[in-house]
């Protein structure tokens, strides 16, 4: 055998696909011949490796994923995304269903989240100029409003001059016998729908979470004015997440107007829809004896089917016949198009959709046509050959059509529908020209973070022993980065933090400069806008508490940086305790580490701050900032042992994972306590 | 119910139990499925769509899919196996997609790819081995990915890709000989 002949058969050699005896020629031929054997080799190493690539993606892919699938349900249930023609296990490659999936995936992350919708915008479109304002960042921030007198003056401008809370009283004594009856109707009139259309149009420089703080305090006040009012004592329940001060008087209200009312059906059903995620077992009681004293009362059969769509709570029987029973007593209703994304029956869904097409149509009020998204999805979904699909992607667009006559100014949540249908139906071009006009938050907030994502990716952060001029460089230009962000974006004190980050780390910067951005980190955190972090992926870091940090490893207003902390701490603790609920498998597992991932940030800062202190010869108060880690320490110690002897049989391996992490993070902060004690005894007795 | 019925099947590796608790309802156990083959899932991706961000969008649509499809997976092969397969399935619907919108839109495209394949900053520096499959003709690239990373034999792949089986060993033998190239400079 020659090598040529060796070469050209070395694929089928290596792969087992030659005959014995020609096999055996090879062996003969790579005893003889040395090149030959390299060759063999460097052809088994490329295999060898190709078995083992890998690669890690630039985002994280899971938070999307975590939403479809919180969508799709349990595996055996998630017929919703299933349909044979497209199904990639047993299609054939190149199946003419793929277009059709893709496009699906599409509404899934749609109804994933913004995240998606914003990346997908980022890689399309090039990087504009940031800043469209005349106004400097910090003129920007001090011309905000104050969301809670915002509030307060819009309620009022919304529904004449604000009663008394003794009118309020006055009003729920009266209130009893006549509201079964309106809560008994299929909707608002027109009247209050308008009024609570309107409660949802807040201004456009608000974070979203303010946005939502305001929303649901207008919706507390209005209901209070209008006591007599079900639907805005529903709507103002169904804001209540957030924040925890209104979900809590919730609660209170409606027990009141229990003890005052008892057996009140309407009473009982706003009392227990406000326990919703804070005691849902004890909501699921009440609104199931409601259903059965109260046959014609619809509410509380969607609010259960709402509930028996979630996963802890998953019962697709129960939620599908709550479904029927409301439909029963108001076939004209679109709410439980959103309901039904979560159901798995296709008979159920097939019968339901038209109708809910229909019902859609007849309603002009925002809430309603927000449901436009839902109906799309499961339209989607429910389309099986090519045809069907434009069909579908036909109605879409009129749909589109009759979403776009209503007044920007009055489509308020509604825009992201819109932009959303566009990018469903594939005219990429409207989609992206519409997120470049969005002023809203969430479309800044969507430019920003794409960005943010490109930014990164070019420009990779320099190693701690990179040359001085490489990573001066890079803070420069992140700087300069940061304040095109801010530009845009000034409400959000995330990226001022970004900003204070490349100021700390440039030492020609002045200290005015630095204090000015912290200033406005200070105002806005005050403000109450408690913000996702842009650019990670954990969205409760306190911007407070980063705050403290920047400040003590900058040297400056140390005096000020335990209360920082402390203030920062307890608004992370308080935040944390905020959106605990009990939806999730196993609730007080999820508030442990909340709280300790929030614990761990104070640490950082206390580390800080004693370094500090070390670095300008006070050992006494680096060691009182040491002091202030202790009591952390032995909390999370006591509550992970707690939490280690009440763990469960079933607990899932991430959980044990999970725990495992706290305990190594744990012993480690321990050790850089005990050094960090050790390292201030020398410089105490100095 | 589902979860202990699953749990009563505990196997011996610790990825049994993770499909047993995924396909239970698990969304933990199926994250942890997730961080076990992102990295792979993803390199087919990126090696065969030859764009990060797309591979990233159809990566996401491939887990999405097992989670919906897990109860189809009754253990007669390895998972890898099964997701692999699923994950070429998405893949190659993902590249008649592009080779639709092409036929309307030709040199567009591939002009965008190749701006964003230049702009790589790992391929002016060592040449890795997946910056070298990149490098590799669209066809042979993907029929390497599907035979020596996937794990097809050349009549599923020339099934796949209206080849001739010929035609498929050919190119995987070029594909093999210009990645040996590569990787020796």
């Amino acid at each position: 055998m020659k090598c040529n002949d060796f070469s050209n058969l070395i694929d089928d050699f290596v792969d087992a696909a030659l005959p014995t005896a020609e096999s055996q020629r090879m062996e003969e031929h790579l005893r003889m011949c040395l090149k030959c054997r390299e060759e063999l080799q460097a052809l088994e190493s490329l295999l060898d490796r190709s078995m083992t690539i890998s690669e890690t993606p630039e985002r994280n892919l899971w938070p999307s994923i975590a939403a479809a699938i919180a969508v799709a349900g349990r595996p055996e249930n998630a017929s919703i995304l299933r349909t044979s023609a497209s199904d990639p296990m047993t299609g054939s490659i190149f199946s003419p269903g793929g277009s059709r999936w893709i496009w699906r995936l599409a509404a899934v992350a749609l109804l994933g989240t913004m995240i998606v919708l914003a990346a997908t915008y980022l890689r399309n479109r090039p990087l504009t100029p940031a800043s469209k304002t005349t106004q400097g960042p910090t003129d920007n921030v001090r011309s905000l409003l104050n969301p809670k007198a915002q509030t307060v003056a819009a309620t009022q401008a919304m529904s004449g001059e604000s009663k008394s809370s003794q009118t309020e009283a006055d009003a729920s004594q009266s209130s009893h016998s006549g509201n079964y009856a309106q809560a008994c109707q299929c909707g608002p009139s027109l009247e209050i729908a308008d009024l609570i259309d309107k409660a949802w149009i807040v201004d456009e420089k608000l974070l979203s979470q303010s946005e939502r703080e305001i929303v649901s305090e207008r919706l507390y006040n209005l209901a209070g004015e209008n006591a007599d009012n079900f639907f805005l004592h529903k709507a103002s329940v169904e804001t209540r997440s957030y924040p925890l001060h209104v979900a809590y008087n919730l609660t209170q209200r409606y027990r009141i107007k229990l003890v005052q009312h008892p057996n009140d059906p309407v009473w009982t059903f706003l009392y227990a829809y406000s326990l919703f995620g804070k005691d849902t077992p004890e909501m699921i009681r009440l609104m199931q004896q409601l259903i059965a004293d109260h046959p014609d009362f619809p509410w509380p059969n969607l609010v259960l089917a709402e509930v028996h769509g979630l996963f802890s709570y998953r019962d697709d029987d129960k939620a599908q016949s709550n479904i029927q029973a409301f439909k029963k007593l108001c076939p004209e209703r679109p709410e439980p198009t959103r309901l039904l994304v979560a159901l798995g029956n296709s008979d159920f869904l097939a019968d339901a959709i038209g109708r809910m097409r229909t019902n859609l149509a007849t309603h002009s009020d925002i809430q309603s046509l927000l449901l436009y998204q839902d109906l799309w999805y499961l339209e989607a979904n429910r389309s099986a050959t090519g045809e069907e699909i434009s069909k579908v992607q036909q109605r879409i667009r009129e749909d589109l059509k009759r979403l776009q006559s209503f007044e920007a100014s009055r489509r308020g949540r509604l825009a992201q529908v819109i932009r959303g249908g566009y990018f469903d139906v594939g005219d990429k071009d409207i989609f992206r020209d519409l997120f470049d006009k969005d002023t809203s938050s969430s479309g800044r907030w969507g430019v920003v973070m794409g960005e943010m994502q490109e930014w990164n990716k070019a420009n990779p952060a320099p190693p701690r022993d990179a040359p001085a001029e490489k990573r001066t460089a890079y803070w420069e230009s992140r700087l300069r980065v940061s304040e095109s962000w801010i530009n845009r974006m000034p409400e959000d004190p995330s990226l001022w933090i970004i900003k204070l980050e490349a100021l700390s780390a440039l030492k020609n910067h002045s200290e005015s400069e630095f204090l000015e951005a912290a200033a406005n980190v200070l105002v806005l955190e005050r403000n109450g806008a408690e913000t996702p972090e842009l650019g990670t992926h954990l969205p409760w870091k306190s911007n407070i508490l980063k705050l403290a940090s920047l400040y003590a490893t900058r040297g400056i207003l140390l005096d000020q940086v335990p209360a920082l902390i402390r203030d920062g701490y307890a608004a992370a603790e308080r935040l944390n305790r905020e959106i605990a609920n009990d939806l999730s498998p196993n609730p007080e597992w999820s508030l442990l580490m909340r709280r300790f991932s929030s614990w761990l940030e104070a640490d950082d800062a206390w580390h800080s701050l004693a370094a500090a202190y070390l670095r300008v010869g006070k050992p006494d108060k680096a060691g009182n900032a040491l002091d202030s880690i202790e009591p952390g320490l032995r909390e999370f110690k006591m509550l992970l042992e707690q939490a280690q002897e009440a763990a469960r049989p079933d607990e899932s391996v991430i959980t044990k994972g999970q725990r495992q992490s706290i305990a190594d993070q744990l012993a480690n902060r321990e050790e850089r306590y005990a050094a960090a004690r050790a390292s201030i005894r020398p410089a105490a007795r100095k | 119910m589902a979860t202990s019925q699953a749990l009563m099947q505990k196997t011996d590796d610790p990825e049994d139990d993770l499909i047993l608790q995924a396909k239970a309802g698990s969304h933990a156990a199926f994250e942890a499925l997730y961080r076990i083959h992102l990295g792979r899932v993803y390199a087919i991706c990126v090696r065969i769509l030859s764009d990060r961000s797309r591979a990233e969008d159809v990566t996401q649509k491939i887990f999405i899919h097992a989670w919906i499809k897990l109860n189809s997976f009754r253990g007669d092969s390895r998972f890898s196996s099964w997701l692999y397969r699923l994950s070429v399935n998405l893949i190659f619907d993902e590249l008649k997609l592009i080779e639709a919108r092409d036929d309307q839109n030709i040199g567009k495209l591939q002009t965008v790819l190749f701006a964003a394949s230049c702009s790589e900053p790992v391929r002016n520096l060592r040449l890795d081995l997946n910056s070298a499959i990149d490098s590799l003709p669209r066809q042979a690239r993907i029929i390497f990915v599907l035979h020596d990373i996937v794990g097809f034999t050349h009549e599923e792949i020339a099934d796949a890709m209206k080849l001739a089986a010929g035609t498929c060993k050919a190119q995987l033998s070029r594909a093999r000989r210009l990645l040996r190239e590569a990787l020796k400079q």
